[in-house]
């Protein structure tokens, strides 16, 4: 059975909340999917579940999960004491085809305009299967919050659009930082080099500093 | 060394050096303060590759008599006043330093007459202190200025000028740039008395045409492209080659910004991006492009010789140029190779493969913000559902749900005493994890610490804590049955459980919860229950064995629940007859 799209945020939340303190194995169970052994092949094993269970329909086209809500959903791992493990993927770099675009029509700001965060407990040693929902929370940025976002998300354009997409380091930016996507170093994507001219390089993705994320998680009521 | 002042001249030679690197650089500058002084006719005269003169020869506006002498001194213009004015350069110079450092490194003199002048006046700075001599002289209205012998006083710098004919192309090369910026300006060149290039004022497109053929070719300018697009305050026009067009050889790289010649790197970076994958591998492109912005958005003050600018906007500049030319450059090689083509060719490209230099304005058009669709109503992110309306009937079979029966509020409620009267009273003492002595009204009582607050926690809405990461029990059947039974006590102490098969998850907890380990004490706790049991029971245990195993602090909670000291009416305690000691001590004493 594949459950309706939540026709407001109060009633995404609460199904969100719903699903606290189960865990995949039990979540997929419910859903009658099958859940991996682990996240090898692929990562968003997770983030799919929960868009199952939550009847996001925009699957990974460019708009928000929920788009009559105007709410994307992000699965963030954490450990027991409530840290994020990893940074958060928000969307794929644009190597080409952005040029113009300024903060407010960037995917990175849309995609962080209204977020339903679900933790997931998910430390190194907990199998796949036992891992566990956690409580999740809807958040927008708030003025500070987006100003930050703004100011890596401009600067790390100003790199990338100018061709400096090789000083790009992990370190840039303070909130949001540009970094190589996906374990696979074979694929190649078109992007522009240091004097204009097309180049191969790696794709891109836009992901949320761990110490921004959590910052988010204390936050949350 | 001592520390000392440079004089003058010598401060001015090193201005130079950056500046007057050579004769076509003297000219830049000489022509510059020409157009900014509203030149319509500029004659340009050069000997020997401009080592023996360098002559340049205005109608603009001129310099009065008793201003000559300040306009070959440093760090004088009339072009800025103020800081204001260096933010939103609109001339070409503003460093106020051209005149006096080309002085400084050649025997240079300055005639002008401004209109309102009846003679001419003629002036020349000499020597170490820059001493400016004034003489009067023949001159229309405008103003000349002559540099002979240019780096004579500074033979290492001499010592680098190549031959005349190296030196003069540079001259060329530069009023080639210069006419390409300004077409309402007549210009002439000569060198060693001969005549190399004479091009009159032009205001209309086929003149410009015919301006642009004379300078960049012919076949730059039969195959170029005209552009022309705007974007909010930011205008691009000029012609780009197309592609198929572009050789190794260097042809045309022109690029102005604000009318005002540059050798950009993140312009010149566009521009390369708009041609993608079209361009052969050696091939450069070729362009002639001008840009023109606001002053505000330009820095010119980067470069003494501004060759670069810095543009507050840097990307919003550069996909700007970049999309302006990958619109025409991309509809040039669409009607060239038809079958890639539109199936339905617009007439406006189709016109472009037949027309040379064809105008095709680009599409960009104002900014438009991002549709709505994102927008959505917000509702605040700590809003929670109604106790009871959470779970659809019937929606999870086997689950049972008592969410906390208190609205949940944010969990930084300060643990101190809201007030310092709120503190336990002074004199009380812990005698155990459980047991408090305090004095009331001359007495002394021992007060059992979780029956008094259990009492006063029953009359209150307890804040619930949210947990992050629930916690799940394995439950055995008689505590299931145990727990059902206490369903609604529980939802009123602050706990949000869920009960799913065997499967106990814990999501919210009492605030005084927070930090105790749950799936220890909770199990201990529901343990001891023999029977069924009240809210003030089931308080009065919990705090017990928290209080007990030490998991929570007495004096932790006797601050969180001060208000206990105000109602006496709540202790569980008894007061301790002292009489007998009292009596005891009397004894001893005596």
């Amino acid at each position: 059975m594949r459950p309706a799209s939540p026709d407001s945020t109060t009633e995404l939340l609460q199904r969100a909340r719903q699903l606290a303190g189960f865990t995949l194995a039990e979540l997929a169970a419910e859903l009658n999917q099958q859940l991996p052994a682990d996240l090898q092949k692929d990562k968003g094993t997770v983030g799919q579940l929960l868009e199952l269970a939550l009847g996001a329909s925009a699957g990974s086209k460019a708009e928000p999960d929920f788009p009559h809500l105007g709410v994307e959903l992000k699965t963030i791992p954490i450990d027991r004491s409530g840290k994020p493990l990893e940074s958060t993927y928000v969307c794929v770099a644009p190597m080409t085809g952005a040029a113009l675009q300024r903060w407010e029509d960037s995917w990175v700001c849309r995609k962080l305009q209204h977020v339903l965060w679900v933790p997931v407990l998910a430390e190194r040693g907990i199998p796949l299967a036992q891992r566990m929902i956690g409580r999740a929370f809807l958040w927008q940025p708030s003025a500070e919050q987006q100003q930050l976002l703004r100011q890596d998300w401009e600067e790390l354009m100003d790199l990338l659009a100018l061709g400096g997409l090789a000083q790009i380091k992990g370190s840039h930016g303070k909130v949001l930082q540009l970094r190589p996507k996906g374990a696979n170093s074979q694929a190649l994507t078109r992007a522009i080099g240091a004097g204009g001219e097309p180049v191969q390089a790696l794709p891109r993705g836009f992901y949320l500093k761990t110490s921004f994320t959590s910052q988010l998680l204390q936050l949350t009521d | 060394m001592t520390i000392q002042l440079l004089p003058p001249q010598l401060a001015n030679q090193i201005a130079a050096g950056e500046v007057v690197e050579r004769p076509a650089s003297v000219i830049k500058e000489l022509v510059e303060n020409s157009l900014d002084a509203g030149a319509t006719e500029i004659q340009i005269d050069v000997e020997k590759g401009g080592s023996k003169l360098l002559r340049v020869r205005d109608n603009g506006s001129g310099i009065a008599k008793d201003q000559l002498t300040l306009a070959l001194s440093r760090h004088a213009t009339s072009k800025i006043h103020d800081f204001a004015d260096l933010a939103k350069i609109v001339s070409l110079g503003f460093r106020g330093e051209a005149l006096a450092s080309i002085s400084s490194v050649s025997r240079l003199t300055l005639t002008s007459r401004p209109a309102k002048q009846e003679s001419a006046w003629q002036a020349m700075a000499e020597g170490r202190d820059m001493a400016v001599q004034i003489k009067p002289a023949a001159h229309p209205v405008g103003t000349s200025i002559e540099v002979l012998d240019l780096f004579f006083n500074t033979p290492a710098r001499r010592r680098f000028l190549k031959s005349d004919k190296t030196e003069f192309s540079h001259i060329d090369e530069l009023v080639k740039r210069l006419a390409l910026s300004r077409y309402d300006v007549s210009w002439t060149l000569t060198h060693n008395g001969q005549l190399v290039r004479q091009l009159k004022a032009v205001t209309d497109d086929a003149g410009k045409q015919k301006r642009l053929a004379q300078l960049c070719g012919r076949s730059f300018a039969q195959s170029a492209c005209y552009v022309e697009s705007q974007y909010e305050q930011m205008r691009l026009s000029g012609w780009v080659l197309p592609a198929a067009c572009c050789t190794a050889q260097l042809q045309v790289q022109y690029c102005y910004v604000n009318g005002r010649m540059m050798r950009d790197k993140l312009l010149n970076h566009a521009i390369r991006q708009a041609y993608a994958d079209a361009l052969a591998p050696e091939a450069l492109p070729a362009f002639v492009l001008y840009l023109d912005l606001e002053p505000e958005q330009v820095d010119v003050n980067v470069h003494p010789a501004k060759h670069e600018v810095r543009f507050h906007q840097a990307r919003l500049v550069h996909d700007f140029v970049y999309s302006a030319l990958t619109n025409v450059l991309s509809q040039v090689e669409a009607a060239e190779f038809p079958l890639i083509a539109d199936p339905t060719p617009d007439a406006e490209t189709t016109q472009a493969h037949s027309a040379p230099a064809y105008y095709a304005a680009s599409g960009i058009r104002s900014h438009q913000p991002s549709p709505a669709q994102f927008r959505s109503s917000a509702v605040p992110a700590g809003q929670v559902a109604m106790p009871g309306s959470y779970q659809p009937a019937g929606q999870r079979s086997g689950i049972q749900h008592w969410p906390a029966s208190v609205q949940e509020i944010p969990p930084v409620v300060p643990v101190q005493a809201e007030s310092e009267t709120q503190q336990a009273p002074t004199g009380s003492l812990l005698l155990s994890s459980t047991e408090l002595l305090l004095t009331h009204q001359q007495q002394v009582y021992l007060l059992d610490i979780p029956a008094s607050i259990s009492g006063l926690l029953s009359q209150q809405l307890v804040p619930s804590v949210a947990l992050l990461l629930p916690e799940r029990l394995r439950l055995e059947p008689a505590e299931i049955s145990l727990l059902t039974a206490h369903a609604s006590p529980l939802s009123q102490m602050g706990f949000d459980l869920v009960l799913s098969n065997q499967l106990m998850i814990i999501r919210a907890v009492p605030q005084l919860l927070q930090g105790v380990p749950l799936a220890t004490v909770l199990p201990l706790w529901w343990s001891q229950w023999q029977e069924p049991l009240a809210l003030p029971q089931l308080w009065r245990q919990l705090l017990q064995l928290v209080l007990q195993r030490q998991w929570l602090a007495a004096t932790t909670l006797l601050q969180y629940q001060a208000a206990l000291f105000q109602q006496p009416e709540l202790w569980h305690a008894v007061p301790i007859d002292l009489s007998m000691s009292r009596q005891q001590l009397q004894e001893q004493v005596q």
